[in-house]
């Protein structure tokens, strides 16, 4: 089977003042304003191809608005389509948004919403297209300027089902799971066709919940310059630096102004999934090492915090 | 007293410690090395959840962790609330802060489901 969804695409985030939002997603996190349109604002990483990849919106809560995932191919769209409706799934066809084509709307059984689309814009990441150097030279040098999003996690309060939907309907693979006594899968890293460990995780929790979502750092030495920066400007960091037993990915998680969790994640020491091959096991005993290998326990705050 | 400086107990243990003029109930605690429950720290995520008696400022929150409801009944998050007067605070459901705390247990009261893991 083709994999028909290329990658996480976008996520829209509530933010309780764009202004304030703005100052830390562009001085701090070091990602570039797109546009910003009313309540919102679109903005992208250097290295990102398509016309944005973060979404803030102004509400009076924090939290996730909803989770674009991008088609390999434009068919794909219409594929998905079918899908739904054979699983009786109630979508809603978006004809067109800021930069963007048709989208199909629907929500998972967790409550989360998730659109699918093909048509974006594309104006290019921060580089020439002829004869490009490795990076742009205009980055704000004391930002963290994370290339690329990367993936997303959200909780569901019947995460076996969320997972199986995830699978069955949306095509996702599993790179790992975390499995209950019975064996049944409650917390899961899944994959589209980049290979990646995951461009969405769940874990049991609460609906709609935003555990985090967060964007690829390709250093180690670029994870521990994003924590400088952290500390710098007094970001309140919630884990880390430190690395996932599962992915391998090493990671910080650290808060938004209003308390959305963020991660810059080190793909560099992360694997890339061999399509068919068997996903990997971790069981309630070994979880704490497989969420945090270095700490062989779960953090307080892992399960309880989000928003 | 000096000008926003203002006492804050802890109930049942009843521990007093102070706040400087404009800090959070929750920093003032950390900084007197008691470990009040707490998540974001940017009234995001709602574990810091507490009980207050007195006036406070409830500073800027997501309206579904401390709705207005909740303030009335007197709840805040404590991360983001600054005393505007002595008050005295305790967790949600009165029990002794202690050793014994539980985030997975505090995270059931305030939510009102389970952690599954």
């Amino acid at each position: 089977m083709p994999f028909r969804i290329s990658r996480l695409g976008y996520v829209e985030v509530k933010v309780l003042d764009l202004d304030d939002a703005l100052d830390f997603y562009t001085n701090v996190l070091g990602l570039h304003l797109v546009e910003r349109v009313g309540n919102k604002a679109y903005l992208k990483t250097w290295d990102e191809q398509l016309a944005y990849s973060v979404i803030l919106t102004e509400s009076d809560s924090a939290g996730l608005v909803r989770a674009g995932f991008r088609t390999v191919d434009p068919e794909d769209v219409d594929y998905f389509e079918k899908k739904l409706k054979q699983y009786e799934v109630p979508y809603e066809v978006i004809p067109e948004d800021y930069k963007r084509g048709k989208a199909i709307r629907f929500t998972i059984p967790s409550g989360h919403t998730f659109e699918i689309y093909y048509d974006i814009e594309i104006p290019g990441n921060f580089l020439p297209k002829e004869s490009p150097d490795p990076w742009p030279r205009n980055l704000k040098y004391d930002a963290i300027n994370p290339p690329k999003i990367d993936h997303m996690l959200i909780t569901a309060p019947d995460p076996t089902k969320t997972i199986k939907f995830c699978e069955e309907v949306l095509e996702f693979r599993a790179t790992e799971y975390i499995v209950n006594g019975e064996g049944q899968p409650v917390a899961a890293w899944l994959y589209q066709a980049r290979q990646q460990p995951h461009d969405l995780a769940i874990i049991p929790g609460r609906e709609k919940g935003l555990h985090h979502f967060a964007f690829h750092i390709s250093s180690a030495q670029d994870i521990y310059h994003a924590a400088d920066i952290m500390v710098m400007n007094d970001v309140k960091i919630d884990w880390g630096p430190g690395r996932h037993g599962i992915t391998r990915g090493a990671g910080i998680y650290f808060f938004d102004p209003f308390g959305n969790r963020i991660e810059t994640f080190g793909g560099y020491t992360a694997y890339l999934f061999d399509p068919g091959a068997k996903p990997i096991i971790w069981t309630e005993e070994t979880m704490g090492r497989g969420v945090f290998y270095y700490e062989r326990k779960l953090v307080e705050t892992f399960l309880t915090v989000y928003t | 007293m000096q000008n926003g400086v203002f006492k804050i107990r802890l109930m049942p243990n009843d521990i007093i410690f102070t706040c400087k003029p404009g800090e959070t109930i929750l920093d003032a605690a950390l900084r007197n090395k008691i470990s009040l429950p707490h998540g974001c720290t940017k009234g995001g995520c709602g574990i810091c959840k507490i009980k207050v008696v007195g006036k406070v400022d409830f500073g800027r929150v997501s309206k579904n962790r401390l709705t207005d409801e909740e303030k009335e009944k007197g709840f805040c998050l404590s991360c983001r609330a600054v005393p505007l007067e002595d008050v005295e605070i305790s967790l949600i459901d009165g029990s002794k802060l202690d050793e014994s705390f539980d985030y997975k247990r505090y995270f059931s009261l305030i939510f009102g489901s389970k952690t599954v893991l």
